[in-house]
């Protein structure tokens, strides 16, 4: 059976309540979700060193990767169009966060992947000679720049970047590796076996608590 | 347990010491307390706190048993209807909590007032999505509500303990005057069979003080700390 965020999420107040959570716990499934963010990144960057180490050459496996579609694009300078990602992308290497960008027009035909720019890359490409027919592109923080002298407002964009899945689904399956989730189990438990942990004061007393 | 079989109890283990008679109307008055006090026992005592952790050795919903025992005074879940000030009046013999649900059985959160401005303004668990309930005296507070946000909830459902029935020793006088026990207008312990001994050790405590009696008064004592 494929685990959805929602299934591991329930794994893991499992673990921190040692029983179902009761109607009044505080570690809510929102707030775990919000840790999965994170610990999938720590998976993630794993995955990247330890094939670095063995393999010599550093890479994210496959089964990390989501593509996400439909992604609106707007021009915001000259020959500039931005698009927003559904997260920041992990920073591993150059650019390996994103893998793949694409441009879709609305009869559904798909361009062929875009090519991308390191952030030194973006400082000097306007010097080199156009590649002719190709459109460049860089992420930077949530957004994606494409470089192009074709109009790209009529399309849509398909980008394929490491990424657990949907964050805003619960019930979208992981995309995370089954040897790589052990990793994120301990990360998220220890965060919030850690918040558990701590001594509440429950005084309403002014003092800082 | 009918109320005479705990008045015949009850009367037989304080005259076993020939101290004196306990009146049908006294007997009323003290197996009530009696219930009450157990009923408080059940939902845990702040005395038996531990320290750092304010948790009672015995408290409703630490385990299964504690909560069977409390079982009789569970009803099915109560339908609440909320105003749009997000207030709904306590029900009738409301005495604690159990856990409060929306329409749809999701769950809604007690929130205690010192910390009512963070759940409100949690971005994780937004208050629309993640509603909860502070307790004020004239009944549950809801949030969200019309008058806070302008979102309301079509009501709630509460699962909650209720006080305990009333025990009565009816009675009719005979013709000499005395009171003889009437089935039909008395009313039974609300507790189950093996808990009635825990009630009526209470009410014997407080014969045993009536009485001057410390034999009463350690029989209760024993039953109620080291169990029957």
């Amino acid at each position: 059976m494929q685990e959805t965020r929602f299934m591991f999420i329930k794994r893991a107040l499992r673990q921190i309540y040692n029983d179902q959570p009761s109607d009044d716990s505080n570690i809510t499934v929102n707030l775990v979700n919000n840790w999965l963010g994170d610990a999938i990144g720590a998976a993630a960057k794993k995955n990247y060193v330890e094939n670095a180490q063995m393999d010599g050459v550093a890479y994210v496996n496959n089964s990390f990767y989501t593509t996400f579609s439909a992604l609106p694009i707007t021009s915001v300078d000259q020959f500039t169009y931005q698009m927003t990602l559904p997260q920041i992308p992990f920073a591993l290497g150059n650019n390996e966060g994103v893998g793949v960008l694409q441009f879709v027009d609305p009869n559904g035909n798909i361009s062929d992947p875009a090519i991308p720019l390191s952030e030194n890359q973006v400082g000097y490409y306007r010097n080199l000679r156009p590649i002719p027919n190709k459109i460049l592109y860089f992420s930077e923080g949530i957004f994606i720049y494409a470089i192009s002298t074709l109009q790209l407002n009529n399309y849509t964009g398909k980008v394929r970047m490491v990424s657990g899945g949907d964050n805003t689904n619960l019930n979208s399956i992981l995309n995370v590796p089954d040897d790589f989730k052990p990793i994120m189990i301990e990360y998220i438990k220890n965060q919030l076996a850690w918040e558990r942990a701590q001594a509440r004061i429950n005084t309403n007393d002014g003092s800082d608590a | 347990m009918t109320a005479d079989t705990a008045y015949q109890l009850t009367t037989y283990i304080a005259n076993q010491f020939q101290r004196g008679n306990i009146s049908s109307q006294r007997f009323n008055l003290i197996i009530n307390q009696a219930s009450t006090s157990f009923l408080n026992y059940l939902l845990g005592q702040f005395q038996t706190y531990n320290y750092g952790k304010p948790e009672a050795r015995v408290q409703f919903g630490v385990n299964e048993t504690a909560r069977q025992r409390l079982t009789p005074l569970i009803n099915p879940l109560s339908t609440l209807t909320i105003d749009v000030t997000g207030l709904a009046p306590y029900p009738t013999g409301f005495e604690q909590v159990d856990a409060m649900f929306t329409t749809t059985m999701d769950r809604i959160r007690f929130f205690p007032q010192h910390r009512l401005y963070s759940y409100l303004n949690d971005p994780i668990d937004p208050i629309n999505t993640n509603p909860g309930y502070v307790l004020e005296s004239g009944g549950f507070r809801f949030y969200p509500n019309t008058t806070y946000n302008g979102t309301q909830l079509p009501g709630a459902k509460l699962s909650y303990v209720q006080t305990p029935t009333p025990i009565v020793w009816a009675y009719t006088l005979d013709g000499q005057g005395r009171p003889v026990y009437n089935a039909g207008l008395s009313v039974g312990l609300p507790w189950y069979e093996v808990d009635c001994l825990e009630v009526i050790s209470r009410a014997l405590k407080m014969v045993g003080v009536n009485l001057g009696s410390m034999e009463i008064s350690q029989y209760g004592d024993a039953i109620i700390k080291q169990g029957q």
